[in-house]
């Protein structure tokens, strides 16, 4: 994302102007705009036809539209974002008013790459600030393919920073192999077709020059045996990009071919040094540490929103975990709380993590009331009830 | 005739001519008297109280009287209840116009009976059949046939004795028909256009308009039988009029006239429940053009013979597949599941054959059969025991294991040789470990066995749970070598996890088979010091087996000793008395008895499953599927469904031990035969290992969420709501997460989290796109029972206890 311009007032309201430069600074966008923000952008608008002069088209230009490219200036009513289309849709209602658009009248406009947009924000808190911030650093970005895998099933994964995206899924059966001659061969040649299958879908769906690394996740010989085979494959079919990209491919063990397996293949050592995702890996390697107190049973692991409340006003805060979904509240009042909740825990000296949604481990926080904190030292019963 | 409410006439416009035979011409008169004896004759096998005055309206009407005929069916209807009692003496004077009038009461009243009937056919359609039936009237389709025959008799003027008998089907016939086709009932409405305008209610009751204005003697020897009729089942009639639409016309023409004390009471309560929908009705003003128009119409061949024609037919198909709609609505409320599917008829086995004789005389089947699967930590030599059964019994050649054996020991790996009799693919070959579970079977003197060997790397743990849920005892190979079990049992090794396992899926025995002892010197201290380690945790409240589950053999698979025959020559082996591990495997006692009469009976009654544990081509044409039947019995020929794909397929052919049977029952490990196009799309992709097999009317749901009891092992780490892990049911598998924890045993508080060793009641759900076949426990204790993994390691176990 670059950032063209700022300018904010003293009552901390504002604005900023930035062009979105990849699919990662949508969902950035998509945490950063709100309900009741303000957004000027261009964007295509059908509009009726009308002849010079007169508002109203006639003859037989009647009841036909043009699409327009116009420049909006709307507020924000609904947001939406599908990782898997990429596409960040903002509907509200015109706020100024245009030649073809009158006001109050609503629209729908998607976010365009390479196109500036202007946000205004009555208040500019530290989470907003925050995300421009971070969007707008030069360092450079990851993005990694994975494939976990079993005997008949694999997943074709893209994780970033952000999120993890499932591409593809693929599922063979795979016949069993039986005692006598030949017992083996209906197997071995089912599974030599799978890694096949693999291997294309896999070429179709990563741009092996632009990923940071390629795992391969299974339990077993299954991920060995697929590297094997694309190796093998590319050497046949002369394919420079795979030749090219050869040390790019990480084999690593996974207890399962589902997709969870791939949060456990994440912590391996080997994929953690070709990862500059330190961001993600710090949260799992937290939450981790989280299961492993809530397990023993110590008090020093809770979570849940008045519990977290309660052991923050205590000061006792090592950690707070907090889901994204919680700061993208409409609610200002919810927001602002965890916003609070936030500082709170800095000023006692401890640290905040942001779990993101689109990952597995924020996924798990959101089912987990959406917030949780690790304490320095054992609160019993914080969650009674209070007399 | 005296309690005739002139008021009420006159509301009808009523020329108040009476009945009087007298007035008949003579030639009329002669023809009445003519007719009477035989008419009575005829009628008295029904009822032969009937007046004889009675018998007399039902000569054919005078036509010159018809214009007044309207208010003389009033008055008659509403005399009609009280007939018996109320009705004039012999010698009463009635006008001839009356006569027709009266005998359309009767059919009113036949009607009203009719419909009552009909009424209680959308509760419950047998019993309305039943009326019928105790009527002894068949609602046939001759009705039609003899509805025909009467209008041509009508035509002729001359009623004949013989069309008596068969008219009461034709009206029952027709009320119930009406009643099963036309709830609208508009059966009663004629009575109504008779009187008011016929041309503008035509159309809407053409239907029956014909039969109750068309010829009145005819129609009037139907009274006699049809009062009967009414006054048996005149207690629900009552209710009835209170009830039913469709005797609404007939109810306030009754009430209107009928001044009987007993009566007056029930008058009032019918005109209240149905002034309103009647007046708009029967106040329309009398035209005499219109009922000179609808006479005209009856001379004509009414629509409504075709349309009765129609009814009954129709009725007569639907009466057919209402003897069979019953199960055919289980089915489908079975079924309701399956979006647009519907199930299939259920198809007859192939061939016709005496389930007990079979089950009895066949050999394969006569003689028990055990599954076991083999075991325990990687490397302790399950696959290479698994070879020295097969090749000590004879099942495997020794051109073969020669074979191997120089295959072997080319690549270096001598040992292995016995090994690769199971481990056929090259990955297995290559790397020596056994990746997947392979079954065989083969026969000793007094048992059939089916053999599963299971991997025994903790990465194919998967693979060894579908080779647990085929086998009812399991062989837990220890490796005896120092260090070599207590690496196996106490550092993560899968000694512990598969015994948990073995015994979470409901392995009922279990031996463990102390292996290379060889390389122990046969010690005996070294096996009494494995079996008390083993037995205090087999024992123990961990996997809690009882001790009786559990029997210890010590053996040396690659030798060859104590496996099939110990033949004595090891002097330090002296100590062991027991039996070898075949006569063990031939004399274990299982659960599953012996076939007699009984066991059939409840195997057939049984729902029948199997889940699928191997899918494969068998041509371009065909495909297979293999597993274990757990419960029920299954022939060639039968269709069965899959689930959760609900595809129906008819089984072609059936292989047990590969070789080709016509039934299968539970216990077995059955191969069965399919046309690869009677899949969805034709594809054995679609289906995957865990699928289940059922009979086409099965109950077997598929499910994105159940719920179920879980009791948790030791965990590294808790078991949150929404924690990812692998679902194990039976031999399928499937990711999923905890959706909600309902309670947790010993713990009041609400947590949305799970520790080590807890026990709790949680909703699971299904984080796949397929859903999965599954059943509570208390159905079936194989499919009702999951095991939950994470990580690579097993944490859980549950029982489903409900979907």
């Amino acid at each position: 994302m670059k950032l063209i311009r700022q300018h904010f007032e003293k009552d901390k309201s504002g604005s900023t102007t930035l062009i979105p430069q990849d699919k990662e600074d949508l969902w950035e966008l998509y945490n950063l705009i709100q309900k009741g923000d303000e957004i000027t952008l261009s964007t295509h608008r059908n509009i009726k036809k009308a002849t010079l002069g007169s508002g109203v088209a006639q003859g037989k230009d009647k009841g036909k539209t043009e699409r327009k490219l116009l420049t909006l200036k709307m507020s924000v009513e609904d947001i939406e974002y599908t990782p898997s289309e990429e596409v960040l849709r903002i509907r509200g209602k015109t706020v100024e008013p245009n030649e073809y658009v009158p006001m109050q009248s609503y629209h729908t406009a998607e976010v365009q790459l390479q196109k500036q947009f202007t946000l205004y924000k009555d208040e500019w808190d530290e989470i907003a600030y925050g995300i421009v911030v971070k969007v707008c650093s030069i360092e450079e970005k990851a993005e990694v393919g994975a494939i976990v895998m079993e005997e008949g099933v694999a997943h074709l994964c893209l994780i970033t920073d952000n999120m993890t995206v499932l591409r593809n899924k693929i599922e063979k059966s795979i016949p069993r192999k039986r005692r006598g001659d030949g017992g083996g061969s209906k197997h071995d040649q089912a599974m030599e077709k799978f890694y096949q299958l693999v291997n294309t879908t896999m070429l179709r769906n990563f741009d092996l020059d632009k990923l940071k690394a390629i795992i391969l996740a299974s339990p077993g010989f299954v991920a060995a045996n697929l590297l094997k085979h694309v190796l093998a494959e590319a050497v046949k079919n002369n394919d420079k990009t795979v030749m090219q990209n050869k040390s790019k491919f990480i084999v690593v063990h996974s207890s399962t071919g589902y997709l969870q397996g791939l949060e456990e293949s994440l912590k391996d050592p080997s994929i953690q040094r070709q990862l500059s995702t330190t961001k993600f890996a710090k949260e799992a390697s937290v939450f981790e540490t989280f299961q492993k107190v809530l397990n023993e049973d110590d008090d020093r692991a809770w979570y849940g929103p008045t519990e977290c409340a309660r052991a923050v006003e205590m000061g006792a805060v090592k950690y707070l975990m907090i889901a994204d979904a919680l700061f993208r509240s409409d609610d200002i009042g919810v927001r602002k709380h965890y916003i609070a909740l936030a500082d709170a825990v800095k000023n006692n000296g401890g640290e905040t993590l942001v779990f993101l949604s689109l990952h597995e481990s924020g996924e798990q926080l959101n089912q987990l009331t959406g917030i949780a904190v690790l304490l320095n030292y054992p609160v019993p019963d914080l969650d009674e009830e209070d007399d | 005739m005296a309690n005739y409410d002139n008021d009420d006439l006159a509301d009808y416009d009523v020329s108040d001519e009476e009945f009087n035979e007298d007035n008949l011409n003579d030639e009329d008169y002669d023809k009445l008297y003519r007719m009477l004896p035989s008419l009575k004759s005829s009628l008295s096998s029904y009822n032969n109280e009937i007046p004889e005055s009675e018998l007399k309206e039902t000569f054919p009407s005078n036509p010159k009287s018809g214009s007044s005929g309207s208010s003389k069916l009033v008055a008659l209807a509403q005399l009609r209840p009280l007939h018996p009692n109320t009705n004039a003496s012999p010698g009463a004077v009635q006008t001839a116009s009356s006569r027709s009038l009266s005998s359309l009461s009767k059919l009113m009243l036949a009607r009203k009976n009719g419909s009552q009937m009909s009424s209680s056919f959308p509760a419950s359609i047998p019993s309305g059949v039943g009326v019928g039936v105790r009527l002894g009237l068949e609602p046939g389709s001759k009705s039609a046939d003899i509805l025909l025959k009467l209008r041509s008799k009508k035509a002729t003027g001359t009623p004949q004795n013989d069309g008596i008998s068969t008219k009461p089907k034709l009206v029952l016939g027709k009320g119930v028909s009406l009643g099963k086709f036309t709830l609208k009932k508009p059966q009663v409405k004629p009575v109504l256009t008779h009187e008011s305008d016929i041309e503008s209610l035509t159309e809407k009751c053409t239907k029956s308009s014909s039969v109750s204005v068309l010829s009145p003697p005819e129609l009037t020897r139907i009274q006699s039988p049809w009062n009967e009729i009414k006054t048996k089942i005149h207690l629900d009639g009552s209710k009835l009029l209170l009830t039913t639409n469709s005797i609404i016309p007939i109810a306030p023409l009754i009430s209107r006239k009928r001044k009987s004390l007993s009566q007056m009471e029930r008058e009032s309560q019918l005109k209240r429940h149905f002034s309103q929908l009647l007046y708009p009705l029967t106040n329309l003003e009398i035209n005499v053009e219109t009922i000179a128009k609808a006479k005209t119409n009856f001379s004509r061949p009414s629509p409504d013979d075709k349309i009765l024609q129609a009814q009954n037919d129709v009725f007569n198909k639907d009466m057919k597949n209402l003897k069979i709609s019953k199960p055919v609505e289980a089915a489908a409320t079975a079924a309701a599941g399956t979006k647009d599917k519907h199930p299939p008829k259920p198809t007859k086995p192939f061939k016709k054959i005496d389930l007990v004789s079979e089950l009895s005389s066949n050999k394969k089947l006569t003689k028990p059969h055990k599954s076991f699967v083999v075991i325990g930590h990687i490397d302790a030599g399950k696959s290479t025991l698994m070879g020295r059964l097969l090749f000590d019994l004879g099942v495997v050649d020794a051109k073969t294991v020669n074979k191997l054996v120089r295959e072997a020991e080319k690549s270096g790996k001598g040992s292995f040789a016995l090994a690769w009799i199971m481990d056929q693919t090259s990955e297995e070959r290559s790397r020596g470990v056994t990746v997947d579970i392979c079954a065989t079977s083969f026969d000793t003197t007094t048992t059939r066995f089916t053999a599963i060997d299971a991997p025994g790397h903790k990465d194919f743990v998967p693979q060894m749970i579908s080779g647990v849920s085929q086998a009812d005892l399991a062989l837990l190979v220890i490796d005896s070598i120092n260090g070599e079990f207590e690496a196996g049992f106490f550092m993560d090794g899968q000694t512990k996890e598969h015994t948990l396992l073995a015994r979470s899926l409901g392995i009922e025995k279990i031996c463990v088979v102390v292996n290379k002892m060889d390389k122990e010197n046969w010690s005996q201290d070294r096996f009494e010091e494995i079996k008390t380690q083993l037995l205090d945790f087999l024992t123990g409240s961990e996997v809690g087996f009882s001790s009786e589950q559990v029997d210890f053999v010590p053996i040396s698979g690659l030798t060859g000793v104590n496996v099939v025959k110990n033949d004595h020559a090891v002097k330090a082996f002296d100590w062991y008395q027991g039996p070898t591990l075949v006569n063990y495997l031939e004399s274990v006692g299982l659960t599953s008895v012996a076939i007699d009469k009984d066991t059939i009976s409840k195997l057939s009654e049984e729902d029948f499953n199997l889940a699928i544990n191997d899918i494969f081509e068998v041509s371009s044409s065909e495909f297979g599927v293999t597993g274990k039947v757990s419960r029920g019995l299954i022939q060639t020929g039968e269709t069965v469904m899959v689930s959760p794909t609900k595809d129906y397929l008819q089984i072609q052919k059936m292989l047990i031990d590969n070789e080709p049977v016509d039934v299968a029952i539970s216990g077995e490990i059955a191969t069965m035969h399919f046309k690869l196009n009677q899949l969805a799309n034709k594809s054995i992709d679609e289906l995957v290992v865990g699928d289940l097999i059922s009979k086409v009317d099965s109950p077997i749901s598929s499910v994105k969420k159940f719920t179920c009891d879980v009791d948790l092992f030791n965990m590294s780490k808790p078991l949150l709501v929404g924690t990812p892990f692998v679902l194990f049911r039976n031999n399928r598998q499937v990711p999923a997460r905890i959706s909600e924890i309902i309670e947790i045993k010993g713990s009041k508080k609400k947590k949305k989290h799970l520790v080590s060793k807890q026990q709790a009641l949680v909703v699971i759900e299904v984080n796949d796109d397929r859903l999965l076949p599954i059943t509570k426990y208390s159905d079936n204790k194989v499919l009702g029972r999951i095991v939950i993994r994470r990580e690579g390691s097993t944490i859980g176990a549950g029982l489903v206890t409900e979907i």
